[in-house]
Parts: C-alpha cells; sequence; structure tokens
C-alpha cells in the first residue's frame, strides 16, 4: 500500500528536482530514528497478514468475468468500523494499486501464543464476508493473484477503453480508470514511472508453447492502436504487457512481525531471505496473463517489469550521462544484502550504492552494513511527491525516508518503528502469491511465522550466498519450479550456537561457504532427506514443545500437512491446477489461448473453492481446521490467575 | 562395555540433571528424536561424562550418583524471570511415595535458580489404565501444599478423561486448570470433556509423551551401554521433571531440560 498521504502530486519534472532532497533528508531522517529506537526493546512478538483481493463480476448468463472498479466506494463502507472505533475493529481495509483490488489486515496483531495462530484464518474469513456483503448478487470477492484476462478487451466492469496517446500509463490494454481513483498516489506513480523510463513500461514474459501455438508467436499490436513502439518493445515468443497496473494490479499476500530489538529484526531479515525464492514457488498461484497461458508460474517477473523505471543509461544500453549508476535489477526485485553480521560474509553481489549518502549515514554512526543498504535503497528517484510534504522537520517526520523506503519493492522489507508510535523494529516477508482460500492462505502466514519461533528458539542458520539467492528467484518463476527444479539451500541449518545479540560473526575465515550449501528440491528442503528434517520437522518437533491447545495444534497440523503436500507435488500449486485446468477444457484449442468462456468456469470454480463449496482434492485438503476468531477463554482466564499469583507474590516480599 | 564386573554394585539411586538442552546439537539429538529417546540420550550423556572423569574404586561404593551436565546448566537472569513462563511436568513412576514430588519440584527450582515456577503438571502412567481418581489424591495434595508454600502458581494433569477430571476437579482444593491431551487426539477430542473445560475454563494442552514415556527395557538399556550388564539390572524411574521456560509474549522456547530420579528395585537386587 505505501505511503498514503493526501495532497497536491507534483508533476514529474518538479519531482525530479527534489530527487536529491528527498534522498539527502530521507537518510537524516533515518539516522535521527535510528539512534532514537537503536536500543530499543519489545519484549512482544506482534505480528500480521495481508491479503489482497480483487472484485470480481461473474456474468453467468454470458459467461463472462469482469473486474469491477467500484474500490473507493467498496473501501468506504468497510473503513466505516475502523473510523467509528478506532480501538475496536476486527479488521482493517487499505487501497491498493487498481480500482477493483483492496486489501485487508488483521484490526489488532496477533502475538506470540500459539493460540493467535488459531485466529488467523476466521479473522481472513470474516474479512471476506465483509466485501461480500457490499458487493452485488453476481460479484465477488476473489483473494486471486491474477486475473487471467486483465487487458483483454472490456476486462473491467464497468468497460473502460485504454488512452494509448494520453493519460498515466499509455497502454494498449489498461484503461488508466482500472487505477484507484481513489488516491493520488498511484497514478502519480504510474505517470513518473513512465516519464523516468522515457518510454511506457515493457513486460515481456515467455509464451507457453503448446501444440497449436503461433510459432513464432508475435501479436499484431496495431489491431490496439500501436503506433510501431509498443511494437519493438515486445519480443517474440513472449506474451507482451505495457502498464504498471498488470504488476501492481495483482495481488499477493505478505507477512509482517516485530522483532524483540533492531538486531533480532536484522537476523530474521537475513534467516528469512533464503526463503523468498522457494515460499514464491511454492505459492505460485499465476500462470495466465492477458488471457494467454503463459510459461512462468508467478507474478514475481511481472510485477518487477511493470514498475522498472530504469532508464537506457541505467540499464547499461546508453552511456552514463544524466544517470548516476548502472542499476542491475528493477526497483521491485530480490533483496541485494544481507543485514546481519552473521550475513555479512554471504554478500556476494556487487552493491550499487550512493557513496555520498553512505559516508553520511557512517558519519551518522550507522555501522557499515546498514548503512550500505540504506544508501543501496537510495539510489532510486523518488516517483512521487506532495507539494505539502516537501519541507520537513527532519528529526521528527519520516516521509521522505518512506518515500524510498516503500517505493523499494524487495522480496523482504526492513522496517525502523514509524515516528511517535509504540511500534518497534519490524520486518515483512514479500514474496508469496495470494490463495484461493483463507485455509491455504492461513497456513502459509503460520508457516512463515512459526518458521520464525523455530530460527530464534532452536538458533538455526539457514543463510546462503546471496548471489545463490538470486539464482534461486530466476529458478522460481519457471513452470513447476517445485516439482521440476532444485533450490540452493544450506545442507545443516543447524548451528552450534549463535552469537547472543548477533553483535559479532563467528566465522573464522569467510571461506569454504560452497561447502554449505547445495542444490535440494523444494520436497528435500521442508520434508527432509535422510537424518534431516526439513523445515516442517523442526517445526513440527517445535510444536510439540511449546505450549498449545488441542485446537490450535489441529489446525496448525494441518496447516503443516497442507504445506508439506505442496513442498512434496502430492498436492498441485494452485498454478498447475489452473494450467491443468485451462489445458483440459472442452473450450480450449492448445493454442495457449484462454478465452472468456473457460476464465469464467476457471474462476467460478475459484469462487466456491473460496468459500470451502467445493472440494478440490488435488489442490487441497479437506480445509477442516478449528480456526476461531477469539483465543479460548480459559487461555485468558490461565494467564489471570497466574499473574494474580505473582503479584501477590511480590506484594508479600518472597 | 567388554568388562563384566559392574561398575557400581551397591547404586541404588541416580539423578540426572540434563541441563538446558533446547539447542539442538547440545546433545547431539537426532531431531526426530520422541521424548523416550530424548530422556535416555539425557541419561546416557550425564553417565557417560560422570564415568569418564570418576574413581573406578570409589565407584564399587557408591550408593547415590548425581550426574549433571554443567556446561548446560543455565539459572534463570532475575531481570528476565518476568517475561518467563516456567511449566513442570512431573511424571511420577512412584505413586506409592508421592512426597517425591517435593524433591521433583524442588530440584527443578533449583536448577533453573527460581522460587516458583507458573504451573506443575501432574502425570501418573496408566499403562494398564486402570487408575482411579483415587490414586492422584495424595499426589494432589503434595501439590496442593506446594501452592500454598508458593513454590507453583497453578496446576494441571496428564491424560485424565473427564470422568476423573471431573472428580479430581470436585474433589481439590486447588482445583487443576489444565488437561493434556496426547496429540494425536486433538482433532477427535472426546465432547464431554470440551464441553466440561469450556464450563470451566479448563485449559486442554496437547503432549507428545507416550503413556510409559520411560519403559523399563530401555532405560535398563541405556544404563546397560554405558556400563556392564548387570549393572542396567533392576533399575526404573522414580519420577521424571521436563521443565520447560517460555519467553512469554514472543512464543520462544528458552530452556528445556530434565531432571531424572531413578532408582534401583533394592529388594529384588538379592
Amino acid at each position: 500500500m505505501g505511503l498514503l498521504t493526501e495532497g497536491t502530486a507534483l508533476s514529474w519534472e518538479e519531482t525530479k528536482k527534489q530527487a536529491d532532497h528527498v534522498r539527502k533528508h530521507g537518510i537524516q531522517q533515518f539516522i535521527y530514528q535510528y539512534h532514537k529506537c537503536k536500543d530499543l526493546e519489545k519484549e512482544c512478538l506482534y505480528w500480521g497478514d495481508e491479503v489482497e483481493y480483487m472484485l470480481v463480476k461473474l456474468d453467468k448468463a454470458n459467461k463472462q468475468c469482469r473486474l469491477v472498479l467500484k474500490a473507493k466506494e467498496v473501501l468506504k463502507k468497510l473503513q466505516k468500523r475502523e473510523l467509528e472505533c478506532p480501538n475496536d475493529h476486527p479488521s482493517t481495509w487499505r487501497p491498493e494499486y487498481a480500482e477493483y483490488m483492496v486489501e485487508g489486515t488483521p484490526g489488532k496483531p496477533y502475538g506470540g501464543l500459539m493460540a493467535h495462530f488459531n485466529m488467523v484464518e476466521a479473522n481472513m474469513k470474516l474479512r471476506r464476508e465483509e466485501i461480500q456483503k457490499l458487493l452485488a448478487y453476481d460479484e465477488v470477492p476473489l483473494s486471486l493473484t491474477a486475473f487471467p484476462r486483465i487487458g483483454c478487451e472490456n476486462f473491467t466492469s464497468p468497460a473502460l477503453k485504454p488512452t494509448p496517446e494520453k493519460g498515466y500509463s499509455h497502454s494498449l490494454f489498461f484503461p488508466d480508470g482500472a487505477i484507484n481513483q481513489g488516491h493520488p498516489r498511484f497514478h502519480t506513480l504510474t505517470r513518473n514511472i513512465r516519464e523516468r523510463r522515457g518510454k511506457k513500461v515493457a513486460i515481456n514474459i515467455p509464451i507457453y508453447k503448446d501444440k497449436n501455438t503461433k510459432v513464432p508467436f508475435k501479436e499484431d499490436l496495431s489491431q490496439y492502436g500501436d503506433d510501431g513502439t509498443s511494437q519493438s518493445a515486445a519480443l517474440t515468443d513472449h506474451v507482451y504487457l505495457d502498464a504498471m497496473g498488470f504488476g501492481m494490479g495483482a495481488s499477493c499476500l505478505q507477512v509482517t512481525f516485530q522483532a524483540c530489538n533492531i538486531n533480532e529484526g536484522r537476523q530474521l531479515y537475513d534467516q528469512l531471505a533464503p526463503l523468498c525464492p522457494i515460499l514464491l514457488a511454492l505459492s505460485a498461484a499465476s500462470p495466465i496473463y492477458r488471457g494467454y497461458l503463459t510459461d512462468i508460474d508467478n507474478r514475481w517477473t511481472v510485477i518487477a517489469q511493470s514498475v522498472d523505471d530504469r532508464t537506457d543509461e541505467e540499464l547499461g544500453l546508453k552511456e552514463l550521462k544524466e544517470n548516476k549508476f548502472r542499476i542491475k535489477k528493477s526497483r521491485y526485485d530480490s533483496i541485494d544484502s544481507y543485514l546481519s553480521p552473521q550475513g555479512q560474509c554471504y554478500n556476494d553481489i556487487d552493491l550499487v550504492y550512493d557513496q555520498d549518502l553512505y559516508d553520511d549515514l557512517r558519519k551518522g554512526d550507522v555501522d557499515d552494513l546498514l548503512a550500505k543498504h540504506m544508501s543501496h535503497l537510495f539510489i532510486r528517484d523518488p516517483v512521487s511527491l506532495f507539494s505539502e510534504k516537501i519541507n520537513q522537520i527532519d528529526e521528527e517526520e519520516m516521509d521522505h525516508f518512506e518515500n524510498i523506503q516503500s517505493t523499494n519493492w524487495q522480496t523482504m522489507r526492513f522496517k525502523p518503528p514509524p515516528p511517535n508510535s509504540p511500534i518497534g523494529w519490524r520486518v515483512e516477508f514479500r514474496p508469496m502469491e495470494v490463495q484461493l482460500s483463507d485455509f491455504e492462505n492461513a497456513a502459509y502466514v503460520t508457516f512463515i511465522v512459526l518458521l520464525t519461533r523455530v530460527i530464534l528458539t532452536y538458533k538455526l542458520n539457514l543463510i546462503i550466498p546471496i548471489s545463490k539467492v538470486d539464482e534461486n528467484m530466476k529458478t522460481a518463476f519457471k513452470r513447476d519450479a517445485v516439482l521440476n527444479e532444485k533450490f540452493y539451500f544450506r545442507k545443516d541449518f543447524f548451528t552450534e550456537s549463535w552469537p547472543p545479540s548477533g553483535e559479532y560473526c563467528d566465522k573464522k575465515k569467510c571461506d569454504k561457504i560452497e561447502d554449505e550449501y547445495e542444490l535440494m528440491t523444494v520436497d528435500e528442503i521442508f520434508n527432509g532427506k535422510g537424518e534431516s528434517p526439513g523445515l516442517l520437522g523442526v517445526i513440527k518437533h517445535y510444536i510439540t514443545e511449546v505450549e498449545c491447545d488441542v485446537d490450535t495444534q489441529c489446525t496448525v497440523l494441518q496447516y503443516l500437512k497442507l504445506i508439506s503436500k505442496r513442498a512434496s507435488g502430492e498436492l498441485q500449486t494452485t498454478s498447475k491446477w489452473m494450467r491443468n485446468f485451462v489445458t483440459s477444457h472442452p473450450d480450449y484449442k492448445q493454442d495457449s489461448r484462454v478465452s472468456e468462456s473457460i476464465v469464467y468456469d476457471l474462476l467460478e470454480k475459484c469462487d466456491k473453492i473460496s468459500k470451502y463449496e467445493l472440494e478440490v482434492p488435488e489442490l487441497l485438503i479437506p480445509p477442516k481446521s478449528k480456526s476461531a476468531e477469539a483465543i479460548p477463554e480459559a487461555i485468558s482466564a490461565a494467564y489471570k490467575l497466574i499473574d494474580d499469583k505473582k503479584n501477590s507474590i511480590i506484594a508479600n516480599g518472597h | 562395555m567388554a568388562e563384566t564386573i559392574p561398575l557400581f554394585p551397591k547404586l541404588g539411586n541416580i539423578v540426572v540433571q540434563s541441563g538446558n538442552i533446547v539447542n539442538w546439537n547440545r546433545l547431539k539429538r537426532k531431531p526426530n528424536n520422541t521424548p523416550t529417546e530424548e530422556i535416555c540420550e539425557c541419561i546416557s550423556a550425564c553417565l557417560n561424562k560422570h564415568l569418564e572423569s570418576a574413581d573406578r574404586n570409589q565407584l564399587q561404593y557408591t550408593t547415590e550418583l548425581f550426574c549433571e551436565n554443567k556446561e548446560f546448566k543455565e539459572k534463570l537472569p532475575d531481570d528476565e524471570r518476568d517475561n518467563l513462563k516456567i511449566t513442570v511436568k512431573v511424571i511420577l513412576y512412584n505413586r506409592e511415595n508421592p512426597e517425591v514430588i517435593n524433591d521433583a519440584v524442588d530440584k527443578a527450582l533449583n536448577e533453573l535458580g527460581v522460587s516458583f515456577v507458573e504451573t506443575v503438571i501432574l502425570a501418573i502412567p496408566d499403562p494398564n489404565e486402570d487408575l482411579t481418581v483415587e490414586d492422584f489424591k495424595p499426589s494432589w495434595q503434595i501439590l496442593q501444599k506446594l501452592v500454598d508454600e508458593q513454590k507453583i502458581l497453578s496446576l494441571g494433569v496428564s491424560d485424565l478423561d473427564k470422568t476423573k477430571f471431573e472428580q479430581l476437579f470436585t474433589w481439590a482444593s486447588v482445583k487443576p486448570i489444565i488437561d493434556q491431551v496426547n496429540l494425536a487426539s486433538c482433532c477427535v477430542m472426546p465432547e464431554d470433556l470440551r464441553e466440561f473445560a469450556k464450563q470451566h475454563d479448563i485449559l486442554l494442552l496437547t503432549h507428545n509423551d507416550p503413556p510409559d514415556v520411560l519403559p523399563l527395557q530401555q532405560l535398563q538399556d541405556t544404563i546397560r551401554k554405558s556400563s556392564t550388564q548387570k549393572d542396567g539390572d533392576f533399575w526404573q524411574p522414580s519420577w521424571i521433571s521436563r521443565y520447560s521456560v517460555i519467553v512469554k509474549c514472543r512464543g520462544i522456547i528458552r530452556t528445556k531440560g530434565y531432571v531424572i530420579d531413578l532408582i534401583k528395585d533394592i529388594k529384588r537386587r538379592n
């Protein structure tokens, strides 16, 4: 969702003029906040999930699906409760990039009890019901990663015509009206990214080559009004897309959690980073774009290309004159460095960073790793800026920092405490694709949070060279990566010990690193191999050792079962299931085209799955968790009893 | 192990303190260890360590052995105490002598360096499923006294069905607030127990212990592996204290360990 300032958005030219100002002050704001908060200790784990939904119209009579453009009005109603009762609302709602999307999070963050894992699915269900109540009889909220016919003719309701020659996107396929209408940020970003780049974004996705697919595959884009520029940006044998909406109009599943202090935050950021490509592959749910079956299983490369604001110089296509750096990745992509001393030896990518900002950070007494991380994020220009927010008091405000921080969309995000807030240092896990049902989404979210508890309890170390994590990312996009590919993973993730506060690296020399990792299948990573228990083995052990009530145990075991079977291939990923649905549909002509009728049938099924009205044994186990909206009364009663007794002991001077 | 002369023929009591074994590599635990394997590993590790440096002659006359893994001994720092929740599960084999519970709890308190624990859960192995609530009452009275002495804040039991639990609940002056059940049944809890628990705010928690967590054969074989065939004869568990310390609102297990009290059935020795 990012920074949702209200106000007057500047044009790109004006924004560009302020770029250095934003960067310099953003870094200063970070330095102040860093020093204010670097010794902050938070006793409690707080965490929450973010689910993005699309509003879909299922037109049964005509067997058509449309994305419904009514986020503004729906959000207004969804947010009513939060506005009226700011401390007592079960869910929190925010706008997202598209006018057909809403984003929901739990009203209160979850905490550190096992019993909290039993609340996740129930709250997600509640959110879905809240949206459904506000929709028409033929409209449904779907937690769908990518709408299969996005960019096809009349894919929205109301139907809108794209405007290739004017507006924000200049897209042949994506009308500006499909961008969020309630907030200037989204179309401002769209326009500024395009203007910074000097041309509209170009997204090329390898097409899935089926028996009757045209070879070579190259669409005649003039039929959409192209004057030739798109045609030259479109690659052969690829599905061509040309707007930020194709990427940012996709949905995902994110988890944010609060660490107990900055060092733990940095440790967990590093420990989860190698999991990003793997969870991306495991959650794969988006093989279809603009009505074509593609050769990728998930959205990552689509979004990366959709917000790629790099100029030709930065891309290395021209000599550097106007721009300062050659930049290797889009501002939406995987992280480039580890933050903890444990991870230091594994930073083997050449990091591009701003030397002046780095020096400012070092002068400001920020350590080398964190300084490099920040000055690397801050090579980017701000791509939206509001006139009211240009001049800030750096000691008290953080908008410039957030501006750049929130427009670096990476697999992980390390978040400093916001100003004037009780919230601590946080880590955001961002790669996962959203699944169709709340059962599945709760399972993936539970897995990640449980894994962090396990990492901290047993002092695991999952770190591998960051260049290998990047290689894993490329592997993760591939069709059926979970089944057919291998990923670099740490061989032995049990350590003798952890440096107690992560303040030093306990490796004597940074060598023999190649012996620490090897290629493994997803099955081996999760379910283990030989003596190694795999990630699920360690988690299962943890939940027998930690205090857990019967319902939570039942629920969590089912979630782990789902993850285990997805990892072993016994259950299909959502992506594979969708592919199979398409290729075995009677209307499919083996030409990679996914027609309206096929999409209708597919999404009708998706809707039923999301409402638990349809069992699909090849996709998921029967979703029979014991999730409930609140933790058992008995737990609160027990805690109260114990606290009362403790207090009386202290009172008696025991 | 080639020796056939017993190493400790007069030994009648072994107390094993494992120290903090939550960190995997400390025990060379295999990650898929069952509780039984875990307990036996603790016993082995302690015995082996002790026997390494013990005076062989002295051992011949030793009647009691206190075996502790000093390097894993971790007293809990005072300034952390408030954030921690300590649970001790006392698995009482020696229910004819329930006063050993005092020892079981005290040793755990000492090991952790604390003056009280939040919860003690009482488990009495019932392999023939013929125990009644009467078999629990003597032990429960000992526990209630410890609650009065403020060494324990709350009590629970393990593996009691609704009938026995209700009987205990009704009779007890310090009522159990927890009933632990084996996690194999977590999805299929009997309705009557659920209902009772709901009405009286009883926590139904899961555990992963088999009905007999330290079978005689396995215990004796474990001792034999570290000594001789004869040294393993007639040993049985008196009680096992498993303590676990959780960082309350972070869900991290800080400490886990065992105190294991083994006795030789002296009557049968001769």
